[in-house]
């Protein structure tokens, strides 16, 4: 019995531990860098918005909260109050493009974007905004530039 | 005489310019905040990704948001929130369509601080309510800036809190609307 009780009180502490400490780490984890996820899918600014003007329900359940990387050509790089950068991808032709809404780690680097020239961007889809006064948008955020 | 009268046509030209305009910006900004008094920990998220479209000529405002797009600092209150509480799956986007109740007040082609009320129906998590709000129009160089600050109860909306978390998820969520709106080329 004692013999029993010396192999179980330690196990339970253990387990205990292990839990406190599961419970710990989720309690602040923080939201996935995208520099060093991996992308669901990889695809280029035309496909994507392409898939959302045709059926925004189908590309949902495909794109929505998942980790998309997308070529394309920069539109627009503007910059908010608070210093962050939102960087615009499409073709001149049309109003639709990629919103990418940059991690403030990457401010540097969206601010030498030059608009025209390509670029490669990760970040979670989060979403379709059509607005057919404005263009429609696929929206991406916390969104990093990969090194080409 | 006909000098004055093409001044005249002239001047009912740039006002006719000045107040068919339409503002509009996509990277607006709302700061949710549904941190209960007792709470130790804070409940925020902020969008970055903010719709918005005002019509200068009768004050018709609109907004659109993308729920996924509201980014928390703890990754777990993130999750929870579109799963348990606003069910982003089901519903992806929240929207206010409404008008500044005083538009007349505002002159848009002058600059100025103007306080304005903005009354409409918001729709989130599937529901639709009447929303009145307090707020601000800046207008500066052709451009202008709107805040706007109100509360909702969220269970008028659909969202109900667990008791577990009932000291911490406030039962009102306190909504900030800031957009810097830039006038729309048409």
């Amino acid at each position: 019995m004692k013999k029993n009780l010396k192999i179980i009180v330690p196990l339970v502490l253990l387990i205990v531990a292990l839990g406190a400490w599961y419970a710990y780490s989720e309690y602040n984890r923080k939201p996935a860098n995208m520099e060093n996820t991996k992308a669901d899918f990889v695809t280029n600014a035309a496909t994507l918005i392409g898939a959302f003007e045709e059926n925004e329900v189908k590309a949902n359940q495909q794109y929505l909260d998942k980790v998309v990387e997308v070529e394309g050509a920069i539109r627009t790089v503007s910059q908010d109050d608070a210093g962050l950068y939102t960087v615009t991808m499409g073709d001149d032709g049309s109003l639709s493009s990629i919103r990418c809404s940059m991690d403030s780690m990457f401010s540097e680097q969206a601010k030498s974007l030059v608009p025209g020239s390509a670029v490669s961007i990760r970040g979670v889809c989060t979403g379709f905004m059509a607005d057919p006064l404005l263009g429609s948008d696929v929206t991406l955020v916390r969104c990093t530039i990969l090194k080409k | 005489m006909k000098k004055s009268l093409f001044i005249f046509l002239l001047g009912v030209c740039i006002t006719n310019l000045a107040t068919a305009q339409k503002f509009f910006t996509k990277t607006g900004r709302i700061d949710f905040n549904a941190t209960a008094p007792s709470s130790p920990e804070n409940i925020q998220a902020v969008n970055r990704t903010v719709t918005c479209v005002l019509d200068a000529a009768n004050g018709n405002m609109q907004f659109a948001v993308l729920i996924k797009g509201f980014t928390f600092e703890r990754a777990l209150m993130q999750e929870h929130f579109n799963e348990n509480y606003l069910e982003s799956d089901k519903f992806p986007k929240a929207e206010f369509k409404g008008a500044v109740a005083n538009n007349a007040a505002v002159n848009y082609s002058k600059d100025g601080t103007y306080a304005v009320t903005v009354k409409g129906k918001l729709t989130m998590h599937g529901q639709t309510k009447d929303v009145e709000a307090p707020g601000k129009l800046i207008v500066q160089g052709g451009k202008v800036n709107a805040t706007a600050s109100f509360a909702v109860l969220l269970a008028d909306y659909g969202v109900s809190i667990p008791g577990v978390v009932a000291d911490k998820v406030n039962k009102t969520a306190k909504i900030e609307v800031a957009c810097n709106l830039e006038p729309l080329k048409s």
